[in-house]
């Protein structure tokens, strides 16, 4: 087990220098650079610049010293906004885009599992029907509809929340739910499809033939091995909102890291752009380990070899 | 005439089986009318998506303009069905590269098994912790926003779950003994791959095929949402989308047509996938 989890945790770390070195020579092959607009610059200016940003070296010399800046946990400078440094930035965005994505998800699970559950325990019943017709439309729904439709509605014709900005309690109701209807819709199925596998399980049949409640076999008896499907989706639940949340921030005028990333590589500013894709996928790499370990903790058929 | 009646039994089979499950006979309605409106509506109407009618303006639907017109005054109705060709065309060329690179990656992964079987596999592995969008959105920056390119990228994008799904397919049928008897006659491996393996995928990649052309025509649309997709004047109803937003306030039907229209072809494809997952792979 302890080995397993090494393996792991080193799979995470070369998948993670992979992921930096790709970028970062993708990044470099791009034509154009963020100061070709100041071209009429006096060249002592310009190697000035160069050389603050090291583009004077040898690009094999520019990755080894981004690699070891990397590794330190620094993104460098920023091309554009030449006053901050790329975690600056990124802080100041996440701090945003975070909690946002994380009242999302929780507000996801919240719903999603009670009615996966319900939905599984009367299966092809009515109200089961109802539950996975609303789920196809949760799905089909792209968030970047959704959230012009509810801020026409409770914004603009009834206004009950604010359209943008997130200044008050009140202001997180329409991002959260807009970003949150997709997941929800997707754990309310992948809970759904859980318990019924479970539910034919020969265990399940004893717990009932023993004459135990409801409630206690899908607590005691369901539930740990019901939602590990939903466990082992919330790795990519996690990269989704991330990404969805790009979306929401400009529909919203929220200043988060989704912001940052269109207007960075809208202005060619590399540094930034890549800034956010390593810092991205260092947290989607490090979740994912987690909930390998969780879903190794949950399941007791997982045995790594 | 024989070949006649073949091909007649075929297409009435095709229709039966459509029919059989409601949800698969709900989709494709929905979504052949949407095919044909998106072919026809731009060859009958006598307005074009690009020639901007200033004088006009912005005008709510009425009789002359269905959908209403955009603010440059563009008739929203053949804007949409332009934006509906776009985005079909994309889920179509994007699922067919994802189909083949995944497909085969996975064929071969699978058949060769073992150590290749294993690094090919964790190389996918690798791929999925990759944050793809902020790929394809570096990509659309670094080499101009070329609607090829996008559909290169989004196909290039949604390859990895196939091949996993090819490879499971593969692992188990490669000891089975239809492909033993074709090695023992000298079948190369590439000849078992492609006409032997693959070809008994085929359940699987029908079903995961359906399901990536929603996803590929929404990650479109989110591109072109955030501007980063199919470039004016040529529409695609993710970028009609985004034009609607800025006019909420005064002109609603701006957003509300292309919207209302990316929904139901979303909706119908999820449904026609849903009810194909139902009658050819209903384990899961």
């Amino acid at each position: 087990m302890i080995r397993m989890i090494i393996s792991r945790l080193f799979q995470s770390l070369v998948t993670l220098f992979l992921i930096v070195t790709f970028s970062f020579f993708m990044m470099r092959i791009a034509p154009g650079g963020p100061f070709d607009s100041e071209r009429n610059l006096p060249p002592e200016i310009e190697a000035n610049i160069m050389a603050k940003y090291r583009l004077d070296l040898p690009i094999m010399s520019q990755y080894v010293y981004y690699m070891s800046d990397v590794s330190k946990g620094d993104l460098g400078l920023s091309f554009r906004y030449q006053d901050y440094t790329v975690n600056e930035l990124i802080f100041e965005g996440a701090k945003v885009s975070f909690t946002l994505g994380a009242f999302a998800l929780l507000f996801a699970l919240i719903v999603g599992v009670p009615f996966g559950i319900i939905g599984a325990r009367r299966e092809e019943s009515v109200l089961d029907h109802m539950i996975v017709a609303t789920t196809v439309f949760g799905i089909s729904i792209p968030n970047f509809v959704l959230g012009p439709l509810l801020v026409m509605l409770f914004a603009i014709l009834l206004p009950v929340f604010p359209a943008g900005g997130l200044d008050s309690a009140r202001s997180y109701f329409l991002p959260v739910l807009t970003l949150s209807i997709f997941y929800m819709a997707y754990i309310t199925r992948l809970t759904r499809v859980g318990f019924i596998g479970i539910g034919k399980r020969e265990f399940i049949l004893t717990a009932k033939a023993k004459g135990l409640s409801g409630p206690v076999i899908v607590f005691r008896h369901m539930f740990r091995g019901g939602i590990l499907p939903l466990v082992s989706y919330l790795g990519p639940a996690a990269a989704g909102i991330l990404t969805g949340s790009i979306v929401i921030e400009k529909i919203f005028q929220i200043p988060g890291i989704g912001q940052h990333f269109v207007q960075g590589a809208l202005n060619r500013d590399y540094t930034l752009v890549m800034g956010v894709v390593v810092f991205y996928s260092a947290l989607i790499i490090t979740f994912n380990f987690i909930i390998d370990l969780v879903y190794l903790a949950l399941d007791p058929q997982v045995k790594y070899r | 005439m024989n070949t006649n009646q073949n091909k007649r039994s075929r297409a009435l089979q095709y229709i039966k089986f459509m029919n059989s499950n409601i949800q698969l006979r709900t989709g494709t309605i929905i979504i052949v009318f949407f095919i044909v409106c998106a072919l026809l509506v731009p060859i009958l109407s006598s307005y074009s998506f690009y020639k901007n009618d200033l004088d006009l303006g912005p005008v709510s639907p009425d009789a002359v303009h269905f959908f209403g017109t955009d603010d440059l005054g563009r008739d929203m109705l053949v804007r949409c069905m332009w934006g509906l060709r776009i985005s079909l065309l994309i889920g179509i060329c994007a699922t067919s590269v994802s189909l083949f690179i995944g497909v085969i990656y996975g064929a071969i992964a699978g058949y060769a098994g073992g150590r290749a079987d294993m690094l090919m596999m964790r190389f996918v592995d690798m791929l999925y912790a990759y944050p793809f969008i902020f790929f394809v959105i570096i990509l659309m920056v670094v080499f101009g926003k070329n609607i090829f390119l996008l559909f290169a990228a989004l196909g290039a994008v949604q390859w990895l779950t196939i091949s996993r799904i090819v490879r499971g397919q593969v692992l188990s049928l490669k000891n089975r003994d239809f492909i033993k008897a074709a090695r023992i006659s000298g079948c190369s491996a590439l000849k078992i791959i492609f006409l032997h393996l693959i070809p008994n995928c085929f359940g699987p990649i029908i079903v995961y095929t359906a399901m990536t052309v929603p996803t590929v025509i929404m990650e479109e649309s989110f591109l072109s949402f955030l501007g980063l997709g199919v470039q004016a004047p040529m529409a695609s109803l993710g970028s009609l989308i985004s034009d609607g937003v800025e006019y909420m306030e005064t002109g609603a039907w701006i957003l509300f047509f292309p919207g209302v229209i990316l929904c139901l072809v979303l909706f119908s494809l999820n449904f026609i996938a849903e009810g194909l997952r139902q009658k050819i792979d209903p384990v899961r």
